[in-house]
């Protein structure tokens, strides 16, 4: 073994352990790059092959300094796999914690004074009604309660714009331009993205060769796409030897070496049965469609979550439920507090009322007769409309009867027990000059201060009989129904925080096993240094050998 | 086997652990700031049903409250009137009694007769009385006037002093037909003729009748208002209460008719008074006015018996009322407890005690304080500072 191959031994030593110091480096300046992986110097002796072995300087001459075997990467595949599940189904509870907090906020019963809630409103329509029980003619009675009614129909027309306007956003309603905008179309959009990189990365992965510095970068890089990705669908994922990442969203495959095969498509759709506004389907790299339908396959992931929670009807807890629920409420009292106010007549194609010849019961609201005075007659119009004029009512379009506000006469506050026979159809002035429906008894006519109508509307807090409200008094139905969606919210808030606790305790353990320590690194700084200081002393003693054989001539 | 702890897990359970307790400080400080539990359904989904119910609740027995407070006011107005016309209607009585037991001179009973006349006035407006824009004692036509006095056209008797007698009948219009009596034989063999001059001046002459010297005068008492209660609702499940006594009860109605027949013989009249439909105070009262006109102890005897029956309503009604009102106390007072007792409950649910509260507070700043010290002191422990 010559001089030159001792130097050369040590020559090689510094370069190696100034690698090594370089990975070091590396990992400390990584330390805080979120899915970065701790990386590894791996270092083996290096030797020439051809020595003889009876020959003990030919065997010396075999031990040519170090070499470094591998760079390594710490990671942990089903540890990182089982994060992502976790992770996904920790996004799709974050998500719908924080839908279902947004959509407790816009219900807003529980703040003290709550001039905007439901609640609050309905108290003081009852209050109302109290009042015109006792004063049935008194005209600001009948203001008060018809005002106080329009309340309540503003609150829960706002409440429902509230609602839908956001589950508008985050599903759409039904329409492309809607959907675009929306919020899931941002997250699918991001989730495509990321489905691109992820098919390139491989490409790339597979061109770096499977070990080494640049392919152990790649592979942090697909990690934390393949994470990101996690957080959008409840994928799962497998590496294949050569290091390729397959992607797979509960059976159907997203990527595929080095193609994305299953990209995310959306469909509005406008006005379906069943209330679905948005379809996702997936499409191949050529554009075909492999799946039109696979809604019913994401179930975690921030998509999962905005299309269960932008979904329909559910026994689990949607915006729709809650629009549902004040739907009810308005159709409810609608029905209820129209039925009181035209209780045993009949409406004719010309939206007059006739009595029914079977009742024996009916309402009556005010009017006056050809003397001027204030009689009892029969109703006018109903109470609670749709205010568009659709044939149907919901939270969105109730409002009250704008022809009983500009006629406070026409409330029927008085319920009289009688028949078709006692009532004649006579010259009633209410405004203008019409007919209308009064007692043919004139004493009858003048029982205008009586309030029984309103008793039955008062006796509707405590119970009614509607199958919209579920046979509940409007509050109660109001409190049962946010009572529900608050207890559901409380217990997807629990799931949440118990989930992050379980994700925190994986993402511990992974950073554990595949984060950077920085003790760690110091010391193998330290390490790296001393033996770059030692090779590098092996090079000097070298020179000065050198040095002496040269001048052993002098 | 040695657990590798690495500094990005210790920084990242060190910034976890630090948001939490800062979450739970924000949420004390918001709590404190508010003094409130639960400010959001979902802090505790029950508890906010039961806070939520608790206030639906009070409010509901508010309403009943309310109600009743507003009624109580309006039956204390009824009360008022009541007690003001038991005066009105003793007082009579006890005219009636003095009137009774005379004798009287006529100046004496002219003055009677105008004190209960008077009281008749009196008896008619409590019985109008109005309340907020509603009569009180007409029942569930509040819009109408439920008293009315109404004198049918007035027949009267003159002596001319001439020896004629003249009787003028009016009719529902005012026109007046006068009849006038004259002696056409001697004064021990009277012959009467009765010449009629009618509204339009044409006169007619015949025998003179019985029914020339009799003059009917009809007062009739008239009740506009309904038979019908009102009622409100101060329960659950339909309870309701009246809370209106009804006029035709408490003041009656009906008619009085003075009959009064002059004898040319004796040159004297007799007068009677009678009574139909339903006899009550006001009735009576108007009864007695006429018998004391008319000097009908008979009458006077039989308003005096309408009077006290009328008084005996009265005291009736006042007991109806008051029993109302005690009702309204005792339901006013249940609903109080029960109001007090919900109180209660949403305060121990939704309100923050103060005490624990600022305790935990404070724990929470110091746990706060202490993982802010103890992650600075943490993140500067390294080898570094030792190579």
């Amino acid at each position: 073994m010559s001089i030159n191959t001792a130097l050369s031994i040590a020559i090689n030593a510094l370069q190696v352990n100034q690698l090594s110091i370089s990975v070091v480096e590396n990992n400390i300046a990584n330390m805080n790059t979120e899915g970065y992986c701790k990386q590894r110097v791996d270092l083996g002796t290096r030797h020439i092959d051809g020595a003889k072995a009876t020959d003990p300087h030919s065997l010396v001459a075999q031990n040519a300094g170090v070499q470094v075997k591998a760079i390594t990467r710490y990671s942990d595949e089903f540890l990182t796999e089982y994060y992502r599940k976790e992770t996904s189904e920790l996004s799709f509870l974050s998500t719908e914690s924080e839908i279902a907090n947004h959509v407790v906020t816009l219900l807003d019963e529980m703040s003290s004074g709550g001039q905007s809630s439901l609640s609050t409103a309905l108290d003081e329509f009852y209050s109302a009604a109290a009042n015109l029980q006792q004063s049935p003619a008194d005209i600001t009675a009948r203001t008060d309660y018809i005002e106080k009614a329009n309340k309540f129909t503003i609150i829960l027309n706002s409440k429902y714009k509230d609602l839908t306007s956001y589950r508008t956003n985050l599903v759409g309603d039904g329409t492309e331009s809607s959907m675009e905008a929306s919020k899931i179309a941002d997250n699918v959009n991001k989730a495509n993205s990321l489905l691109e990189d992820i098919a390139d990365l491989n490409k790339r992965i597979i061109s770096s060769g499977t070990v080494g510095s640049a392919a152990n970068n790649l592979y942090d890089q697909r990690d934390a796409m393949l994470t990101e990705l996690s957080t959008y669908l409840d994928i799962k994922t497998s590496i294949s030897e050569n290091g390729v990442a397959s992607v797979e969203l509960n059976g159907l495959d997203l990527v595929k070496h080095t193609t994305v095969t299953g990209k995310l498509t959306m469909k509005a759709n406008y006005q379906t049965a069943d209330d679905v506004r948005v379809t996702i389907g997936l499409v191949n790299e050529n554009g075909e469609v492999v799946n039109s339908n696979i809604n019913d396959r994401i179930k975690g992931g921030n998509i999962g979550a905005i299309l269960q929670m932008g979904g329909p009807s559910s026994p689990q807890l949607t915006v729709q439920n809650a629009i549902d629920m004040l739907d009810n409420l308005a159709i409810g009292i609608a029905e209820v507090m129209n039925e009181i106010q035209t209780r045993g007549w009949i409406e004719q194609a010309d939206g007059t009322y006739a009595p029914d010849p079977n009742a024996t019961s009916f309402a009556m609201s005010l009017g006056k007769d050809e003397n001027g005075n204030v009689i009892l007659a029969s109703p006018t119009e109903k109470i609670f409309v749709s205010r568009d004029g659709a044939t149907f009512i919901n939270a969105g379009n109730i409002s009250v009867n704008n022809n009983l506000r500009n006629n406070l006469y026409g409330i029927s506050a008085a319920m009289v027990s009688a028949d078709e026979s006692d009532f004649t159809n006579t010259v009633i002035i209410d405004g203008e000059v019409g007919k209308r429906y009064t007692f043919v008894d004139e004493a009858s006519r003048t029982l205008v201060g009586n309030g029984k109508a309103m008793g039955e509307v008062l006796n509707t807090r405590i119970a009614t009989t509607n199958q919209h409200l579920n046979g509940l008094s409007p509050e109660n139905y109001l409190m049962s129904g946010i009572s529900k969606i608050g207890v559901q919210a409380e217990s997807i808030l629990n799931q949440q925080s118990s989930q992050e606790a379980k994700c925190e305790a994986i993402k511990s353990q992974l950073l554990n096993e595949t984060g950077v320590d920085l003790n760690e690194e110091l010391m193998d700084l330290v390490r790296y240094q001393q033996a770059y200081q030692a090779s590098a002393r092996v090079f000097n003693t070298c020179t000065d050998l050198l040095n002496i054989i040269l001048n052993l001539g002098a | 086997m040695l657990t590798r702890t690495t500094s990005s897990q210790m920084s990242n359970s060190l910034i976890k652990y630090m948001a939490k307790t800062q979450d739970k400080f924000n949420k004390l400080s918001t709590q404190l700031a508010t003094q409130k539990k639960i400010t959001s359904i979902t802090d505790d989904a029950v508890a906010a049903k039961s806070i939520l119910t608790a206030k639906k609740d009070i409010n509901l027995y508010n309403g009943y409250i309310t109600n009743m407070t507003n009624a109580q006011y309006e039956l204390q107005a009824v009360e008022d009137t009541i007690n003001g016309t038991n005066k009105q209607a003793t007082r009579a009585l006890d005219i009636a009694m003095m009137a009774s037991n005379g004798p009287y001179s006529d100046v004496e009973l002219s003055a009677f007769k105008q004190e209960v006349e008077g009281i008749v006035q009196n008896i008619k407006t409590y019985g109008n009385t109005n309340y907020t824009g509603s009569y009180l004692f007409s029942g569930a036509a509040t819009l109408t006037q439920p008293f009315e006095l109404q004198d049918a056209p007035a027949q009267t008797f003159k002596n001319n002093g001439d020896g004629t007698y003249t009787k003028s009948v009016a009719d529902e219009e005012g026109n007046i037909t006068t009849y006038t009596m004259e002696n056409t034989g001697t004064p021990e063999s009277p012959v009467w003729q009765t010449t009629i001059t009618k509204p339009d001046s044409t006169t007619e002459t015949r025998a003179t009748t019985a029914d020339d010297w009799k003059t009917e005068n009809t007062r009739n008492i008239i009740y506009n208002g309904s038979t019908e209660t009102r009622q409100i609702v101060i329960g659950a499940e339909g309870l309701e209460e009246t809370i209106s006594v009804t006029g035709d009860k408490l003041f009656g109605k009906g008619s009085i008719t003075t009959t009064a027949v002059f004898d040319p013989a004796t040159g004297t009249t007799t007068g009677t008074v009678t009574s139909s439909g339903e006899e009550g105070l006001l009735s009576s009262v108007a009864k007695l006015a006429a018998a004391l006109e008319v000097g009908d102890t008979d009458a006077m005897g039989s308003a005096m018996k309408g009077i006290q029956t009328g008084i005996e309503h009265i005291a009736e009604s006042k007991t109806n009322v008051g029993l109302t009102l005690n009702r309204f106390d005792t339901l006013t007072e249940a609903y109080d407890n029960n109001i007090m007792n919900l109180t209660e409950l949403r305060s121990s649910l939704e309100d923050a005690d103060l005490t624990t509260l600022i305790t935990e507070w404070l724990q929470s700043q110091y746990a706060l304080e202490a993982s802010y010290s103890l992650s600075s002191q943490m993140m500067s422990i390294s080898i570094m500072n030792y190579i």
